[in-house]
């Protein structure tokens, strides 16, 4: 049965009464709708798109000023809020009609600790409360714990906060937002609380004993000490480097004192200095070449063109024209190979006509033709003869430009060998004086320089210790908080692993172990079934995964509340994802929770949870069990009206189950 | 042969060893360029087989004058003058610009051993090169040049036709000359029979010869026939660019039956003498007539000669038919020409086997 | 008519015609393409790197076994229409015109390594005699293998070109000098020729 160690006092739902909320109207006219609820399981059925989710939303809302956002993530206490509140809005502007909006509310009667709250909240602002009155009943007299006659929406919605966290003993108002949205309810969007770590380390900080702000602090503090231990490590690090320095420096001096260092020093200066010079010349004359190179092309493509030229010219010469060619009877004579003058055909005929023509005599009479065009032909002559000189210029250009680049292209080769020769001169050097440092001290002399270096290391050390001082210094108390935290599991499990234990035997049938462990800062969950863990969500199938989950929820809701303080889950039941077989376990477990346990249930259903119900109903009984039909809180559509019908057999075997009888 | 000697035998070759003997100065082979080139020009008007004297083409490497210029002629534009030239030594210098000198009757001997001289030299059918004294022998043919070969060229084509046409009489036209199918007796009778055939098969022979750049038939179409003469003579071949021509008239020895069977003609070696009289008549004419031209006179004897045959002869036995087959013509000395005049060939006899019994 | 004709084949087919007439008193249509490839392959004796090392047009085997190049042909055609060539029987002739348009060419610079060539090989068969020189490039080893294996195959120029570079070198000639790998070449056909005739 329940243990003493409950730390809080959850509140009891008395009374819901929603008004103006388009969504719950009959035949045009919004109704208001009152809901006496009693202890133990309040059911609510009805057929898919009547409005139970949204039934459940706006008690969530009236109790937080949220409604949470359709996706599965889950967020820390501190981030709810925010992440949440745009949302809200858009949800109620929806649902409401812009006539009612303002006029809309919801008003809940809740008891706490022995201290009655009635609020009402509008759906128009979230941090606003229309009404707020804490008070106690003796001798059935309303007797207020607080005024709150003068005080603006805001101030009321702030004083709620302020004081049902207290009531509760959950120290942070967004401590019960959390508790309340993800702990305590369970909907349609399957939020796993503990197959997600964040979440299952939010819900079970809160739960085991120790302060959110607890888990916050280790965090921290373990992320500082890491901080300080790599800048200590860091700053080893330069330390070390510089020490390095200083030892070949000293090592240098040591040798320089011994060797001839003056003369060492000249000679590779000397080598040095015939690298870059070398390097110079190469690069000219490299430039230089690629210039030659250049050129050529240039010359090339002129040369080309020049040529395209030549050949155009020498085409139209060789091509001489007559006057007759064309004359339409020489031209009739070529078209149809038949001589004009006589008629004779073959191909011969305009050989010999074109033959004449191109000795400028005429075909018929050999006439020597005007030789006009002789001064054409001339002209052509004259322009070919010029491009051809041209050409002939050019080509000697390139022939000597040849020859240039490949001088050229020797001296580069030449260049570039006494380059790199004289790298691998300086290489050479270097190796085999490699004890002494040549380039390293530029103009310094090295006794500043190490004096220099030594300044530095000694800054660098000291960084170094003071890190991990500071790290030493923040490790008891980290230490001292993962104490804490390592206790309460130790706690947790005397306690909390039964309750699950129980809770989960009875929808699986089977015995489970859990246990916690800390991965990282995280608390994560682990499964054993008959031996084999199951630490992976994916290993259970989805139903079985949500079930366990509420079968988690409801032991912490156990487990933390104080007698008489029992906790309400509200839950709106998945539509038709269970095996049947499944369906009358579930409900065992929910009777099992309320029954056994005192706790409070608020759920949603529809005709395939029938089987739950009616399991559920068996086991609660009228007085543990309130099925309420939503039949008159909205128009029914054809097909919702259908459904209905079908459910009446249900509800006919839910009430008989209610009334203890056994159903056919 | 192996490489070596491959490479032996190339170097024997005449213009190697030219430009071997000139130490490779590629001077050496311009001036055998050009010589070769000139020889081809100046044997457009010079024959050098008519000729009796000798012959020299000579270049200098450097173009210096060998010989005294002062002596020399400038035949550059008119080497027309070498056409009536016949005894004399004759010299011939040769530069770069491809302009000529010519000496005569010079002491050959003087220039001989010229330096860095290269010398082409024709005496007796015979021509070489001298290369820096050293003399190189380039005939290639038993007469004339190797430079210019036309007449030589024509020679082996009339013996080409002897062998292969006439031997065997496997022309079809020339066996249309024919009276009898053994070949005993010509046939006679008509004007120009057989001597048509004749002539027909020999101008179908040259014109066939698709090498043969001799142009057959006339030279001028507008002269039929040269001018004096009783008959034109039987064939003339010309060629343009060498400006040559040769006469050929053909002649045949034999007997020959007209329609019914009757002898009609026999002709005997008298008949080649008069050939060779006729022909020399062509020969002076032509001489008037082209006097610019080289001409060469040849007379072709078919020599259908049998022994002992008579009008009734059908057939005939080996040792008749070919009695005449080697017996040379009997040419009288006054006609004897070929000895006298370059221009004259001598007589080619061909001589046609008749089928004999017992082939 | 291919009024496209490269420069190049035009003046080949007119400066080799002005040569074989002049030497020869005419020439045949396959004497030019004869000599048009000889002279290609002594023309990649002058080639260097400035100039196209390049003939321009290609040479097969005809079925009589003479090189044959349709652009070199078409040239003849051409000259034939333009009246530089004559026909005279068997033969073909230059006219005076030929000779007019030959002398406006012949000394550009365009031609002069082709002019070259072409003057050496016909001044071979000057000095080899002509009947020779045919006999020779006709009856060459490399172009008889290759008949044997292809009917009309495409003659490698460049092989064949490597064979004389390499008898010149032996032979030893003066620089720039084109007549005595010409001739030595010709000779070596010749010799190598008669060889084959004895196995």
């Amino acid at each position: 049965m329940n243990s003493n160690t409950g730390k809080y006092n959850f509140l009891k739902i008395e009374k819901i009464i929603i008004r103006n909320f388009s969504l719950f109207s009959k035949n045009n006219s919004v109704i208001e709708i009152q809901e006496e609820i009693n202890n133990g399981v309040y059911c609510l059925a009805g057929a898919n798109g009547l409005g139970k989710t949204t039934f459940l939303n706006i008690i969530n809302y009236g109790l937080t000023g949220l409604v949470l956002k359709p996706n599965k993530e889950v967020f820390s206490p501190a981030e709810i809020i925010d992440s949440n509140k745009a949302y809200t809005k858009r949800y109620f502007n929806g649902r409401i009609k812009a006539k009612d909006y303002d006029i809309a509310e919801i008003e809940i009667h809740l008891t706490v600790n022995n201290g009655s709250f009635r609020i009402i909240r509008g759906f128009s602002n979230r941090e606003e409360l229309r009404l707020f009155e804490l008070y106690t009943i003796e001798d059935e007299k309303k007797i207020s714990i607080i005024d709150t006659s003068k005080n603006s929406p805001i101030e009321l919605n702030n004083k709620y906060e302020k004081m049902i966290t207290n009531e509760i003993g959950i120290g942070k108002f967004e401590y019960f937002i959390f508790f309340q949205l993800y702990v305590f309810t369970f909907d349609e969007n399957r939020r796993m609380l503990f197959w997600d770590d964040r979440a299952s380390t939010s819900a079970l900080s809160i739960a085991f004993n120790y302060d959110l702000s607890d888990t916050d602090k280790i965090i921290g503090l373990k992320r500082k000490m890491e901080k300080l231990e790599s800048d200590g490590r860091n700053a080893r690090w330069q330390a070390t480097i510089i020490k390095n320095k200083i030892q070949d420096l000293i090592k240098t001096q040591k040798k320089r004192k011994e060797n001839n260092w003056e003369d060492l020093k000249k000679q590779y200066d000397n080598l040095f200095s015939k690298v870059e010079e070398t390097e110079e010349t190469f690069k000219n004359i490299e430039i230089e070449y690629n210039t030659l190179l250049k050129r050529q092309n240039i010359i090339n493509s002129e040369i080309l063109q020049q040529k395209i030229k030549y050949k155009r010219l020498f085409s139209q010469y060789s091509e001489p024209r007559s006057k007759l060619l064309n004359n339409p009877y020489v031209t009739l004579s070529k078209n149809e190979n038949k001589c004009f003058l006589c008629s004779s055909s073959g191909h011969y005929i305009i050989e010999n006509i074109e033959r004449k023509l191109h000795l400028d005599k005429c075909p018929v009479c050999d006439t020597v033709l005007n030789e006009g065009d002789d001064k054409e032909q001339d002209q052509l002559l004259k322009q070919i003869r010029e491009v051809d000189k041209k050409i002939s210029k050019k080509n000697s250009e390139l022939e000597e430009l040849i020859f240039e680049t490949e001088t050229k292209k020797a001296e580069l080769e030449r260049a570039e060998y006494n380059y790199y020769a004289s790298q691998e001169a300086l290489s050479e050097f270097k190796k085999e004086n490699s004890n002494i440092i040549f380039d390293k001290t530029g103009d310094k002399p090295i006794d500043d320089l190490i004096e220099e270096y030594q300044k530095q290391f000694n800054r660098f050390d000291k960084d170094s210790k003071q890190f991990y001082k500071q790290r030493d210094k923040i490790r008891p108390e980290y230490e001292n908080l993962l104490q804490k935290v390592n206790l309460a599991y130790k706690e947790s499990e005397e306690y909390f692993v039964p309750l699950f234990k129980k809770f989960a035997k009875s929808f699986i049938g089977i015995d489970l172990n859990i246990s916690f462990k800390m991965k990282g800062k995280d608390i994560m969950l682990y499964f054993e079934m008959k031996g084999i863990a199951r630490t992976e969500s994916h290993q259970l199938s989805e139903s079985q995964r949500f079930f366990l989950d509420i079968a988690l929820r409801m032991a912490l809701a156990v487990y933390l509340s104080n007698s008489n303080n029992e906790a309400t889950m509200l839950i709106d039941t998945p539509e038709g994802s269970l095996d049947i077989a499944y369906e009358s376990r579930v409900g065992n477990m929910f009777a099992d929770f309320v029954v056994d346990y005192n706790q409070n249930m608020m759920m949603t259903a529809n005709i395939n949870a029938s089987q739950l119900l009616i399991s559920l109903a068996e086991k609660c009984g009228e007085d543990k069990m309130q099925f309420r039909r939503m039949l008159d809180w909205t128009d029914l559509t054809e097909i919702q009206k259908e459904g209905e019908y079908l459910f009446e057999k249900v509800f006919n075997n839910i009430e008989n189950a209610l009334k203890g009888n056994k159903h056919e | 042969m192996n490489e070596n000697e491959l490479l032996t035998n190339i170097c024997e070759f005449y213009p190697i060893k030219i430009t071997r003997a000139f130490d490779n100065d590629k001077k050496a082979i311009t001036a055998l360029e050009i010589i070769g080139k000139e020889l081809i020009e100046l044997f457009n008007f010079f024959e050098p087989a008519h000729f009796k004297g000798k012959f020299f083409v000579i270049k200098n490497l450097d173009d210096n004058f060998i010989l005294p210029e002062k002596d020399g002629q400038l035949i550059t534009l008119n080497k027309d003058i070498l056409l009536n030239k016949n005894n004399d030594d004759i010299i011939i210098q040769v530069f770069n610009d491809r302009n000529l000198f010519l000496w005569e009757g010079i002491d050959v001997s003087d220039f001989l051993t010229a330096e860095k001289t290269l010398i082409y030299k024709f005496e007796n059918d015979k021509e070489f090169f001298i290369a820096n004294k050293e003399e190189i022998n380039i005939t290639e043919h038993s007469y004339g040049s190797r430079f210019s070969n036309e007449f030589w060229e024509l020679d082996s084509i009339l013996n080409k036709y002897k062998n292969s046409k006439i031997r065997k009489s496997s022309c079809p036209i020339f066996n249309k000359a024919w009276f009898d199918k053994n070949r005993i007796f010509f046939k006679g009778g008509g004007k120009g029979i057989p001597e048509d055939f004749m002539q027909q098969s020999l101008k179908n022979f040259l014109d066939d010869l698709e090498i043969f750049k001799g142009e057959i038939g006339q030279f001028e179409p507008a002269r039929e026939h040269i001018l004096g003469a009783s008959k034109p003579v039987d064939i003339i071949v010309t060629w343009g660019k060498s400006n040559r021509i040769a006469l050929i008239e053909i002649k045949w020895l034999g007997k020959s039956k007209n329609k019914t069977g009757k002898i009609k003609s026999t002709h005997t070696n008298s008949r080649a003498n008069e050939g060779c009289s006729q022909l020399k008549d062509y020969f002076e004419l032509a001489k008037t007539d082209y006097p610019n031209k080289i001409i060469k006179c040849y007379l072709v004897v078919i020599d259908g000669r049998r022994w002992q045959t008579n009008e009734t002869t059908q057939t005939i036995s080996l040792c008749n038919g070919m009695h005449y087959s080697n017996k040379d013509l009997e040419i009288n000395a006054d006609k004897k020409y070929w000895e006298t005049y370059p221009n004259m060939e001598k007589p080619t006899r061909m001589f046609v086997e008749p089928i004999c019994e017992n082939n | 008519m291919n009024k496209q004709l490269e420069p190049e084949v035009q003046f080949d087919c007119i400066s080799i015609g002005i040569k074989l007439y002049d030497y020869f008193d005419g020439f045949k249509r396959e004497e030019i393409q004869l000599f048009s490839y000889f002279s290609s392959i002594l023309f990649f004796y002058t080639r260097n790197p400035i100039n196209d090392g390049d003939w321009k047009y290609k040479f097969i085997i005809d079925d009589k076994g003479f090189p044959f190049s349709q652009e070199l042909n078409l040239a003849i055609d051409q000259h034939l229409v333009n009246g530089h060539f004559e026909e005279k029987g068997h033969f073909f002739t230059v006219t005076a015109r030929g000779m007019k348009v030959f002398n406006d060419i012949k000394d550009f610079n365009y031609f002069s390594n082709r002019e070259k060539a072409i003057n050496a090989a016909c001044t071979t068969s000057i000095l080899v005699s002509y009947e020779k020189t045919e006999r020779a490039l006709l009856n060459d080893k490399e172009i008889k293998r290759k008949v044997k294996i292809e009917k009309n195959p495409l003659i490698e120029q460049e092989f064949i070109y490597q064979k004389v570079l390499e008898i010149s070198k032996k032979i030893g000639a003066p620089l720039d000098d084109l007549i005595i790998p010409a001739v030595s070449w010709i000779n070596y056909l010749l010799l190598t020729e008669a060889e084959n005739e004895n196995e």
